[in-house]
């Protein structure tokens, strides 16, 4: 079923990318899209495998501006997982893109001013590998099963929307973080035997899923 | 003049963010907390004087099934009772004994149940359980009468009765 929560998704991203951009506070005649690019990477992600073994994910962000308050976002990474319990055990790794825009909410307060907040839409692509899995099924009275099911690959698609913050914490270094909520577009893909974790995503066992990032970025070019 | 953000703007965001790293990484479960098997339910009757099938309620009455080992079902004052299928095999027999303190085999019928199984997914935790879909049920006519598929789809669904057992009047 296509989920009610995609429209749901859809709508909510159209309201926040055409909402008016009264907040600003200059103009600008120099602007130009694409004259400063921001690059960098999501420290949360280190962190979050420290402390969780069976899950590695690493994520990269470039974004520029294409007008003064609307910026492209591409983001990649990738990410392995691993379930190794009673009943299941099997290994997946997936890379990742997602492709967006994001809406900053204040006008700048001077030129060069780049701290803001925002909102945006992201279209998520993954295209995941799993390995064959070895089951078990406990049953006392007849007696356990266990069996394999045979490895696979599948693509994962899915919208997000995301919001936080950028700071400029020294020239040209940018800090921040943003949360995300998603829900998959294919999600009969991961009915069957979907991976515990999905680089970019999140539970591959959920179709809607949240998630977190503190990116710090690097600007470079021209303002 | 570039005005940076002041140490206090960013305490504030570096707290914020780290509520919600906090507040992110718990969201997950690794605990299996549902069953991997599903119940297959039947119910007892007899026939009333226009021949239609009422609830019979069995005084003392055991449905003896397992592999390798045997367990039972005491059906007590009731006209229900469930059990597990094999998740290993087609087919399971079954043996109805009609009072629980006799053994003779003139109480006792035995039940042939057909089906084929699909694993189903629960979660990364508990892995899979089977489901079944009943194709055929015949039994032995000591004691029954005649038997019969309800529903043949044996899932997580509660309170479905998958067979109905007609007991001789």
């Amino acid at each position: 079923m296509k989920s009610l929560g995609t429209y749901r998704f859809l709508l909510l991203g159209f309201i926040f990318l055409n909402a008016s951009p009264s907040l600003y506070a200059q103009k600008d005649s120099s602007f130009r899209p694409f004259q400063y690019v921001r690059i960098g990477a999501d420290l949360s992600k280190p962190l979050y495998n420290f402390f969780s073994p069976n899950q590695q994910s690493y994520e990269f962000q470039l974004d520029a501006a294409l007008k003064k308050d609307v910026y492209t976002a591409l983001e990649m990474g990738w990410g392995n997982a691993r379930v190794n319990n009673d009943f299941l055990s099997f290994k997946s790794s997936n890379t990742f893109i997602r492709l967006g825009l994001d809406k900053t909410f204040f006008g700048r307060e001077f030129k060069g001013d780049m701290d803001n907040a925002f909102a945006g839409l992201r279209l998520g692509f993954a295209p995941v590998k799993r390995g064959s899995a070895a089951y078990k099924i406990d049953d006392p009275v007849w007696g356990n099963g266990n069996g394999i099911i045979p490895s696979a690959s599948f693509n994962a698609w899915w919208i997000e929307l995301t919001g936080g913050f950028r700071m400029e914490i020294v020239k040209n270094v940018f800090a921040g973080w943003n949360v995300r909520g998603k829900t998959f577009l294919n999600p009969k893909k991961f009915e069957s035997l979907p991976p515990s974790f999905i680089a970019g995503y999140g539970r591959g066992d959920k179709n809607t899923a949240f998630s977190y990032n503190f990116y710090v970025l690097y600007g470079i070019g021209k303002r | 003049m570039r005005v940076l953000p002041s140490l206090t703007r960013l305490k504030n965001l570096l707290w914020i963010g780290v509520s919600l790293l906090c507040f992110s990484a718990c969201n997950r479960t690794t605990t299996c907390i549902e069953p991997q098997t599903v119940v297959m339910r039947g119910g007892f009757y007899h026939s009333d004087t226009a021949g239609k099938p009422v609830d019979t309620l069995l005084q003392n009455a055991n449905v003896v099934f397992g592999g390798d080992t045997l367990f039972f079902v005491n059906i007590k004052k009731s006209h229900t009772f469930s059990l597990t299928l094999s998740p290993l095999q087609d087919s399971v027999r079954l043996f109805f004994q009609s009072d629980s303190s006799d053994l003779s085999p003139e109480l006792i019928d035995t039940i042939f149940l057909k089906y084929t199984r699909e694993l189903s997914f629960i979660s990364t935790a508990c892995g899979f359980k089977t489901f079944y879909n009943l194709n055929a049920i015949n039994s032995t006519t000591h004691i029954i009468d005649s038997i019969w598929i309800a529903q043949a789809n044996v899932n997580s669904t509660l309170s479905t009765e998958h067979v109905k057992i007609r007991i001789r009047n």
